[in-house]
């Protein structure tokens, strides 16, 4: 079974920061598997290059239920209030995994409480807030991996060191490989580089 | 007077305290208010306010102080003339956390980069004979997702009694167009004898190594060994060896 993952974009704007985790998902997932959707049309049509309708990101402006290809009853919602964890298993009765494309607070507002409402099926993936791709990797792990969610390695809250005397603490949670935080290619230059502008 | 019991009296000081605290600390942010002292005597009660610009706080030909005392006399019920306000410049702006927090803020909310702004702070609180320091600046902002930005130098401890004795910690928020961000400010004073900079008592895992002191190590006295018959020896002074 071929499994798609939709991100449904509810930030205003798509940011840096949204555009970087959308790249670092394509490219673990793959061509025609992601989803963009909720994009609103002035934004769909000045997408950068890596994420726009050329990179294989299917994006659209559509909401996920508008999407006619769904079909609702084989769609899991990741929440983090879910009472179930995303396993292995699910992946017999379930095509669709949908996220919430929401650049997080700290602690979380529950933003995807508006996704809720519209009665998908729920799984959550772990207690800690994770970012959106962080969540879709791990998500894949579980599904397609068949690797359940205990049995990956994590960092919570790491610190990220930028300069001899300057951290950044990202409070999220992370998949580890070989002890380090996996971080989207060019996050470190954007956090680096957003230190630098004025906030005003 | 009215007479109200001993706990009460004590209860209504802490309270007091507080709002004058509190109504200070947002009216002379922009002053660099540092705290209250509040000195009760028979005939008026005292309040000292500490700041960095003491200045602005008086205002032109004292103005402002006098429009604070008012303020002051009429919300708490104090007869006439009974309240007195005093400004006081702080002594070392650099090792008063609530000081620079409050620095920063006005730093970032000027259009200062948060690593020119934290890096600047910090530097300052070094200069200033600070032991350690630690400027921590997090939220979230449009655009971004949620962190923490830590700034640190020196020597900074966080566990134990030392951590009341020798350090001074500030938070603040600061309200943006795009977001609410929080201020920390964390100093490690130095340890001063004198006790105007810095806490009295050095620090618990403190080893000082005296030098020996130079002594003269005193000569015993010759002592007699019993012999068997009387031979005619020299006795010499035993040598003393360093």
């Amino acid at each position: 079974m071929v499994f798609k993952y939709i991100v449904e974009h509810m930030e205003p704007e798509l940011d840096e920061w949204s555009e970087l985790e959308y790249a670092n998902i394509l490219q673990k997932v793959g061509q025609n598997r992601l989803y963009l959707t909720h994009v609103h049309p002035d934004l769909l049509a000045r997408l950068p290059e890596r994420i726009g309708p050329n990179s294989g990101i299917i994006s659209t402006t559509k909401a996920v239920l508008e999407l006619d290809e769904v079909d609702p009853a084989k769609v899991i919602l990741l929440d983090p209030s879910a009472t179930q964890p995303l396993e292995p298993s699910d992946g017999e009765n379930f095509k669709w995994l949908l996220f919430g494309g929401i650049l997080g607070d700290d602690p979380p507002q529950d933003r995807t409480k508006e996704l809720r409402k519209l009665g998908f099926t729920t799984r959550h993936l772990g207690p800690v807030q994770m970012t959106t791709d962080t969540a879709v990797i791990v998500a894949k792990h579980v599904i397609e991996g068949k690797t359940p969610l205990d049995k990956l390695e994590y960092v919570d809250r790491p610190e990220i060191r930028l300069g001899k005397k300057e951290t950044v603490e990202l409070p999220f949670r992370y998949l580890v490989k070989e002890g380090k935080p996996q971080l989207p290619n060019g996050l470190l230059e954007l956090l680096k580089k957003s230190n630098e502008i004025s906030l005003v | 007077m009215a007479q109200i019991s001993k706990k009460r009296k004590f209860v209504a000081d802490g309270v007091f305290f507080a709002e004058l605290n509190e109504f200070l600390t947002r009216e002379l942010a922009e002053e660099g208010y540092s705290g209250v002292e509040v000195r009760v005597t028979p005939a008026r009660t005292e309040i000292i306010i500490r700041a960095t610009r003491t200045q602005n706080v008086l205002g032109e030909k004292g103005r402002r102080i006098r429009e604070l005392t008012s303020v002051v006399q009429k919300r708490f019920n104090f007869p006439e003339n009974t309240v007195e306000l005093y400004a006081e410049k702080v002594n070392n702006r650099g090792l008063c956390a609530i000081a620079q927090a409050e620095s920063l803020r006005y730093k970032l909310l000027g259009g200062l980069a948060v690593r020119r702004a934290c890096y600047g702070v910090v530097r300052f609180i070094m200069e200033s004979g600070a032991k350690g320091c630690e400027v921590v600046v997090s939220g979230k902002l449009r655009g971004a997702r949620a962190k923490s930005m830590k700034f640190v130098d020196g020597f900074m401890i966080h566990s134990g009694q030392p951590t009341r004795d020798y350090i001074d910690n500030a938070t603040r928020h600061v309200l943006l167009r795009q977001g609410v961000l929080g201020i920390r400010v964390k100093i490690m004073l130095e340890w001063d004898p004198t006790g105007k900079v810095g806490p009295k008592k050095p620090l618990p895992d403190n080893v000082t190594i005296l030098e020996p002191k130079e002594e003269d190590i005193p000569v015993p006295a010759p002592i007699a060994l019993p012999t068997a018959a009387p031979v005619e020896q020299s006795v010499e002074a035993p040598v003393a060896t360093a």
